[in-house]
C-alpha cells in the first residue's frame, strides 16, 4: 500500500526535523575540538573559581551584616520579631551590594590564576581517578549489602503478609537507588594523595588572593571542598565540566553569540538523540500501514514506546548499556515462563494462569537439591529434571480437570492458580525438609526467600557471559531461553503439535480429521505445566532467590502480558510471540522503571510510577487478549 | 374509505450489497383472507417480512425501494413497533414466551392492565396496581377464540410445545385493532393434529376479518387453509393465484421452475456405470441440531454423482456429517461392502470417506492458517504423509508440503499471492477450493460435497462445479453433492434424492418435471420412483 500524500508531508516534515537536529548535533561535536570552544571553557572554568571565592566573600559579608544587625538591634531593644526582621532586611542589602561587587569578576586580570588553577587540576587528577575507583568499589559493596538486607528483612518478615516477599522490582529499584557514602573511608593511599595537594592549592589561593583583595585567610580551608569540586569537573568528560561550570553560573560571562555555541557544543548528544527520534518518527509515519499490518497495532505502539524510553533514557543521562544489560537479563529471566503460555494458547485453554502448579513442581524439585545442599550445574539439572518429572502428572490431572469445564477456562485456571499457591502457602510449613539453610531458625516450615547463591545462583547467566560495549550479555541464559523456544517451535511442526494447535483454533476442524481434541488439550495443558516447572527454575537462579508462598501469585499475569504484547491472542500464538514480547515487555518495564526514577527524583511517587507503568503494560496486554486476531 | 386491500406491498427491491433478494416483488392481501406466501429457501420471503415490519437490518443495509400500503394508506415503517401500531402482528417461529410467566402474564406482557393505588396517586401511574382480573378475562377470552382449554394461570414452561403456539396467536389476537397477522412456518414445530387444529384457528381468525399471511413451504396446507397464493422465487414474484385456480402439481411448479438451461455444460458420461453400489445406508439417524436425520436408507453406485436436495432443515446436511462421524449417529453403513464404524471420522477418513463440509468458514477451514497447512493438515493427521524424520521426532516437511500445494493450486486454479498466505483472506469460492483440495489430497475414493457454492459468486460456483465433474469424469470419483439449490444438483447429478423430514422423500432423474421435485421438497411421495 502506497502511503497517502499527507503522510508524505508529515514524514518530510519530521525529516528535515530530523536532519536540522542531526546537524546541529555534529556541529556540536565539531565545536568540542575547535580551541575557540576549549578556550571558552578555560574561561567559563575561572570564572568558576572566581565566582565560587567570591561567593565565599558575599557569605561573608551577608552573615557579617545580619551579626552587625543583631546587636545593634538588641541595642535598641527590639522586640523578638523585629530583631529577626530586620536581620534578614540588612542582611539582603549588604548581600545585594556585594553581589554587585565582586560578582562582576570580569575586570579581573586572570593570566596569573590561570596558570595557578591550571597546575592545581593536574595534581587534582591523580587524586580524582583513585578516589572514583574507591568509591565506585564502595558502591558495589554497599549496594550488595543493601539487597541481603532486603533479603533478609523479607525473610524475617512473617508468613502470610501480602508484601512478605521482595519483587526483582524493588530489587533492581535499590540498584538504582542513590549510593549513601557516609561510611566512605579513603584508603591510605588516597589520604595521602589528598595532603599531597596542598602546594598546589595554596598557590592557587594565592592567585585567588591577589585577585580578589578582600578574600580572608580563613577561608582557605573552607573554599579547600568546594574549589575541588568546581575544578575536577574537567576529568569527567565535556558534558560534566560545562555543567559544573554552568552551576556557577559562569556561561553568564559570554556574550550571546558564544553562548548559543556552547550550548550546541553541550547538548550535542541529547541533540543526536532526537536527530534519531524524528527519524524513527519519520520512518513509522511513513511505513504506518505495512508496519501496523505486519506487526498489529499493539506492537506498534509498545515499540513506540520503547523506543521513546530509549530516548528519554538517553537525555536523562541513565547508563544506556547497564540498562541494555538489565532488559537482557530480565528477557531472559522471564522467557521461559512465557513460553509456558504457549501451548496452553495452542491448545485451546487460552491463558493458562494456572502454570502456577508447574512453579510448584519446579519449587519443590528445586528445595529437594538445596535440601541435599547440591551445588551447579548437578543441583541445576536435578532440578529441572526432577521439576519435569513432578510436572507430568500434575499438569495430566489439571489438563483433565479443564476438559470437563470447558468454556470458561480463564476463569477456572486463575482461580486454580490462585488456589494452588494458597494450598502451597500451608505446605511449605509442612513439608518435611530439614536443613536449616532452608528453615526457619525457630520453629518448622520453609523460609519464603532462599538465596541461590551458594547453590545454583546466576549459573545460567554467567555461563560463557561477555561484555559487549558495557552490555553484558547473560549468553547462558539466553541460549537456555531459546534451546526451549527451538524445542517448542520443533514440536509445532509435530503430527501431534499441528494437530494440537489446529484444535485450539478450530476444534471442529480438527475433529473432523479425527483428531482427538480433548486429548490434545491435556497434552498442551501437560507441556505448558512442565515449561513453568522449569521456567521457574530459571527464573530463580537468575533472580539470585527462590520465592516460596505468595511469590509465585503474580507470575501467570506477568506471562501472559509477556506473550500478549507479543503479538498472540487467547485463541492463537506462536514462538515468535513469546520472544518479542518478552523483550518487549520486560524492555519497557525495565527502561520505564529507571526514566521514571529519574524524571521523578522523589522517592515515593517514583515508587507509584513503577506500579503504573509495570500494571499499565499488563493491563494494555490483558485488552488485546479479547481480540479475535487478524482477519 | 373502502379499500380492497388491507396490506399493499408494491414493487419491493432491496439489495444486499452486490447481490439482489428482491426485485420487484409485489403481495396484496385482502381483509379477512388467509394468503399463503410460499417459495423455497432463499425466495425472498423473509426479506419481504423483515421489509414489513420494519426490522433495522433493512434499514442498516440501505432500506429499500418500493411502497408499502396498510388499510389504503402508504406508510413508512422503520420499527417493530410502529409495525404494531398499525394492526400488524407476527406470530415467531420461534416462540416468544417467557417460560417462567403465566399464560395470562405472557398475553398481557407490557400491555398490562392497571389499576391506580394509593401510591400511584401520588407518584404517577408507573406504579399502578395489575388489574388481575381484567387481565384474566382478556387472556380467557383470547385463548377461547384460538381453542384452547387450558387455564390462563399456567405456567408457559408446562405447556407442550404445540400449545405455545397457540399462546403466541392468543396473545397477538388480544391485541386491539389487529388487521393484520403474519404467520412465520407455524406448522413446522406442530404435530399433524396439533397443525389441523391450528388451521381451524387461523380460519375463525379470518372469520373475524383479520387477513393472514402465511409462510409455509407444506403444499397441501396451503391447499387445506388458504384463499390465495403468491409465489416468490429467486426475489421475484412468479404469481399471485385463489387457491380455487391452483392445484399442487401447478404450485410446486410455480416454486422451483427454473427454464431449462443449466449452470455449466456438464459432459456426458463415456463409460456407463459398473452398477455396483459404493455406498450402502440403511436406517441412518444423525443427531445434528436443526438438520436430524431420522431413518435414512440410501444406495450410492459407484462412478456416479448423487445429488441430495430438499428444504433447509430436513436433514440433507445431516447425512455426510453423519456417516463421516462428525455427529452422533447411529444406524448401519457399508462402503464398498465393508461395514464403516460410525462415529469415527478418523476410520471413515482412512477407508477413503472424504467431505467438503457445508460449515467452510466453521469446520471446513483454519482461517489463520496458510493454504498449503490447511491443504495437508488430514493427510498429516491420517495418513501421516508429508512427514521427514529429524532424530525422533517426524516433522512436518515444509517442502513437500508446499509442492504438494503449489500442484493443487495449479490443478484446482485456487487463486492466491501464494500457498502460504492464509485463508481467510482468500475469496469464498477460493476457500471452497482450498476445502476440496485438501479432501483430494486424502486421495478419496468416495467424497462428499456439502453445500459446495453456499455464499459464493455465480463464476466462482460455475468453477467449483466444474471441477466436480471432472474429477468425476477423469478419476472415477464417486460424488455425494450435498446443496440447497435444485438446479445446481440438476446440471450436474446423474441423480438426484429429495430428503424431507430426515427420510428419502423421492429419488428423482435431473430431468424429472419441476412439481415433481416441488412437491418431493414438500414431503408428498410422487406416484413415479424415478429409476
Amino acid at each position: 500500500m502506497k502511503p497517502k500524500k499527507s503522510q508524505w508531508i508529515a514524514a518530510g516534515l519530521l525529516l528535515v526535523l530530523a536532519l536540522g537536529l542531526l546537524t546541529a548535533g555534529v556541529w556540536g561535536f565539531v565545536l568540542r575540538g575547535q580551541p575557540a570552544t576549549s578556550d571558552a571553557m578555560l574561561r567559563m572554568r575561572n570564572y568558576a573559581v572566581l565566582r565560587t571565592a567570591a561567593g565565599a566573600i558575599v557569605n561573608n559579608i551577608y552573615l557579617q551584616a545580619k551579626l552587625d544587625a543583631r546587636a545593634y538591634a538588641r541595642a535598641q531593644k527590639f522586640s523578638r520579631n523585629q530583631i529577626t526582621v530586620y536581620m534578614d532586611e540588612q542582611g539582603e542589602l549588604a548581600r545585594k551590594a556585594a553581589e554587585e561587587k565582586y560578582y562582576n569578576t570580569l575586570g579581573i586580570d586572570r593570566t596569573e590564576l590561570s596558570l595557578a588553577v591550571e597546575s592545581f587540576e593536574n595534581s587534582l587528577s591523580e587524586y580524582s581517578r583513585l578516589e572514583a575507583a574507591e568509591k565506585e568499589a564502595y558502591a558495589e559493596v554497599w549496594r550488595e549489602q543493601q539487597a541481603a538486607l532486603a533479603a533478609q528483612k523479607a525473610s524475617e518478615e512473617t508468613v502470610g503478609t501480602e508484601d512478605e516477599t521482595i519483587s526483582e522490582d524493588d530489587m533492581m529499584a535499590s540498584t538504582i537507588q542513590k549510593v549513601d557514602y557516609s561510611g566512605f573511608v579513603p584508603s591510605a593511599e588516597l589520604a595521602a594523595l589528598y595532603e599531597a595537594l596542598t602546594p598546589a592549592y595554596d598557590a592557587m589561593y594565592t592567585a585567588l588572593e591577589n585577585a580578589l583583595p578582600d578574600l580572608e585567610p580563613e577561608m582557605k580551608d573552607k573554599l579547600r571542598e568546594p574549589l575541588i569540586m568546581v575544578v575536577r569537573g574537567g576529568e569527567s568528560g565535556f558534558n560534566a565540566e560545562y555543567d559544573s561550570y554552568a552551576a556557577t553560573g559562569a556561561q553568564g560571562a559570554f556574550e550571546s553569540s558564544e553562548k548559543t555555541r556552547m550550548l550546541v557544543a553541550r547538548q550535542a548528544p541529547n541533540l543526536l538523540m532526537l536527530a534519531f527520534g524524528a527519524l524513527t518518527a519519520a520512518l513509522s509515519v511513513l511505513y504506518y500501514r505495512p508496519l501496523q499490518r505486519s506487526l498489529g497495532m499493539p506492537r506498534l505502539v509498545i515499540s513506540a514506546f520503547f523506543i521513546l524510553l530509549c530516548i528519554l533514557a538517553g537525555l536523562y543521562n541513565i547508563n544506556v548499556a547497564g540498562m541494555f544489560s538489565t532488559v537482557l537479563w530480565r528477557t531472559g529471566m522471564y522467557g521461559v515462563l512465557a513460553l509456558a503460555m504457549l501451548p496452553g494458547i495452542q491448545a485451546g485453554i487460552s491463558l493458562n494462569m494456572g502454570m502456577t502448579v508447574g512453579i510448584i513442581a519446579g519449587l519443590v524439585s528445586t528445595l529437594v537439591a538445596l535440601e541435599h545442599n547440591m551445588t551447579g550445574w548437578g543441583a541445576f539439572f536435578f532440578s529441572v529434571i526432577g521439576g519435569i518429572i513432578l510436572a507430568l502428572p500434575i499438569g495430566f490431572l489439571y489438563g483433565k480437570l479443564l476438559n470437563h469445564l470447558k468454556g470458561s477456562e480463564m476463569t477456572v485456571s486463575t482461580y486454580v492458580g490462585f488456589s494452588v499457591v494458597s494450598l502451597f502457602c500451608i505446605a511449605w510449613m509442612l513439608l518435611p525438609f530439614k536443613n536449616p539453610k532452608l528453615t526457619w531458625a525457630l520453629g518448622s516450615g520453609l523460609r519464603s526467600m532462599h538465596n541461590m547463591g551458594d547453590s545454583f545462583g546466576q549459573l545460567l547467566d554467567d555461563f560463557l557471559s561477555f561484555e559487549v560495549l558495557g552490555v553484558r550479555v547473560p549468553t547462558g541464559l539466553l541460549l537456555f531461553f531459546l534451546l526451549c523456544c527451538f524445542i517448542m517451535w520443533l514440536f509445532s511442526r509435530s503430527r501431534t503439535g499441528i494437530a494440537m494447535i489446529a484444535g485450539g483454533a478450530n476444534s471442529r476442524f480438527a475433529e473432523a480429521a479425527g483428531v482427538n481434541v480433548n486429548k490434545m488439550r491435556i497434552i498442551g495443558t501437560t507441556i505448558s505445566t512442565v515449561i513453568a516447572a522449569v521456567g521457574i527454575i530459571v527464573y530463580s537462579q537468575s533472580f539470585g532467590f527462590m520465592q516460596l508462598y505468595n511469590g509465585p501469585k503474580q507470575m501467570g499475569f506477568v506471562s501472559a502480558s509477556a506473550i500478549l504484547i507479543g503479538g498472540a491472542t487467547v485463541k492463537r500464538a506462536k514462538v515468535s510471540h513469546v520472544i518479542i514480547g518478552t523483550f518487549l515487555f520486560q524492555g519497557v518495564l525495565a527502561l520505564g522503571i529507571q526514566v521514571a526514577n529519574a524524571a521523578i527524583a522523589e522517592g515515593g511517587l517514583s515508587e507509584v510510577m513503577r506500579i503504573l507503568i509495570s500494571n499499565g503494560i499488563i493491563l494494555y496486554a490483558l485488552t488485546q487478549s479479547g481480540g479475535e486476531g487478524r482477519d | 374509505m373502502p379499500f380492497e386491500y388491507v396490506l399493499e406491498m408494491n414493487h419491493i427491491t432491496k439489495h444486499y450489497g452486490e447481490s439482489t433478494v428482491l426485485s420487484e416483488a409485489t403481495l396484496q392481501v385482502r381483509p379477512g383472507e388467509i394468503h399463503a406466501l410460499l417459495g423455497e429457501n432463499g425466495a425472498g420471503k423473509s426479506t419481504l417480512m423483515n421489509i414489513l415490519f420494519g426490522m433495522p437490518v433493512i434499514h442498516s443495509t440501505g432500506g429499500f425501494k418500493g411502497e408499502i400500503k396498510v388499510g389504503g394508506d402508504t406508510v413508512n415503517i422503520h420499527s417493530p413497533k410502529e409495525a404494531m401500531n398499525l394492526g400488524i402482528g407476527m406470530v415467531h417461529q420461534e416462540f416468544m414466551l417467557i417460560p417462567g410467566f403465566t399464560i395470562t402474564e405472557n398475553i398481557k406482557l407490557n400491555r398490562e392492565i392497571s389499576k391506580p393505588n394509593l401510591i400511584s396517586r401520588i407518584l404517577g401511574h408507573e406504579l399502578e396496581s395489575l388489574d388481575h382480573a381484567a387481565m384474566k378475562r382478556d387472556a380467557r377470552a383470547a385463548l377461547d377464540s384460538v381453542g384452547v382449554d387450558i387455564p390462563e394461570n399456567t405456567l408457559v414452561r408446562t405447556l407442550p410445545v404445540g400449545y405455545m403456539q397457540f399462546v403466541e396467536i392468543a396473545r397477538e389476537i388480544d391485541k386491539t385493532g389487529v388487521k393484520l397477522l403474519v404467520f412465520d412456518e407455524p406448522t413446522a414445530v406442530l404435530t399433524e393434529s396439533e397443525a389441523d387444529q391450528l388451521i381451524a384457528v387461523m380460519k375463525s381468525i379470518a372469520e373475524r376479518g383479520i387477513a393472514i399471511i402465511f409462510i409455509t413451504h407444506r403444499l397441501n396446507e396451503v391447499m387445506k387453509a388458504a384463499d390465495t397464493v403468491t409465489v416468490l422465487r429467486d426475489g421475484k414474484l412468479v404469481g399471485t393465484k385463489p387457491i380455487s385456480q391452483t392445484n399442487l402439481t401447478d404450485m410446486a411448479g410455480m416454486m422451483i421452475g427454473r427454464g431449462e438451461e443449466g449452470i455449466i455444460d456438464t459432459p456426458s458420461r463415456e463409460h456407463t456405470l459398473s452398477g455396483k453400489v459404493a455406498l450402502r445406508v440403511r436406517d441412518l439417524f444423525v443427531e445434528m441440531p436443526g438438520e436430524a436425520v431420522k431413518g435414512l436408507d440410501l444406495d450410492v453406485m459407484e462412478g456416479e454423482i448423487i445429488g441430495i436436495g430438499g428444504l433447509a432443515g430436513q436433514g440433507k446436511v445431516g447425512l455426510p456429517n453423519g456417516v463421516m462421524g462428525l455427529y452422533p449417529s447411529k444406524g448401519t453403513v457399508e462402503l464398498f461392502g465393508e461395514e464403516l464404524p460410525l462415529n469415527d471420522p478418523t476410520t471413515a477418513l482412512a477407508k477413503g470417506l472424504s467431505m467438503v463440509s457445508e460449515d467452510r468458514r466453521g469446520v471446513g477451514l483454519l482461517l489463520e492458517e496458510s493454504i498449503e497447512d490447511n491443504i495437508a493438515f488430514n493427510a498429516i493427521q491420517v495418513k501421516r504423509e508429508f512427514l521427514t524424520r529429524a532424530g525422533f521426532f517426524k516433522l512436518r516437511s515444509g517442502r513437500a508440503v508446499r509442492e504438494h500445494a503449489k500442484e493443487m493450486i495449479q490443478n484446482l486454479d485456487i487463486r492466491c499471492t501464494s500457498p502460504a498466505q492464509s485463508t481467510g483472506t482468500l475469496s469464498g469460492g477460493n476457500q471452497q477450493k482450498v476445502c476440496i483440495a485438501r479432501a483430494l489430497t486424502m486421495k478419496p475414493r468416495f467424497l462428499f460435497v456439502s453445500e459446495p457454492t453456499r455464499g459464493i459468486d455465480i463464476g466462482a460456483k460455475s468453477l467449483v462445479l466444474d471441477t466436480l465433474v471432472r474429477l468425476n469424469r477423469e478419476q472415477g470419483l464417486t460424488i455425494v453433492m450435498v446443496s440447497s439449490e435444485l438446479m445446481e444438483l440438476r446440471s450436474i447429478c446423474d441423480r438426484i434424492v429429495i430428503v424431507a423430514e430426515g427420510k428419502v422423500a423421492s429419488i428423482l432423474r435431473p430431468d424429472s418435471p419441476d412439481a415433481d421435485f416441488g412437491l418431493a421438497m414438500s414431503g408428498i411421495k410422487t406416484q413415479e420412483e424415478a429409476i
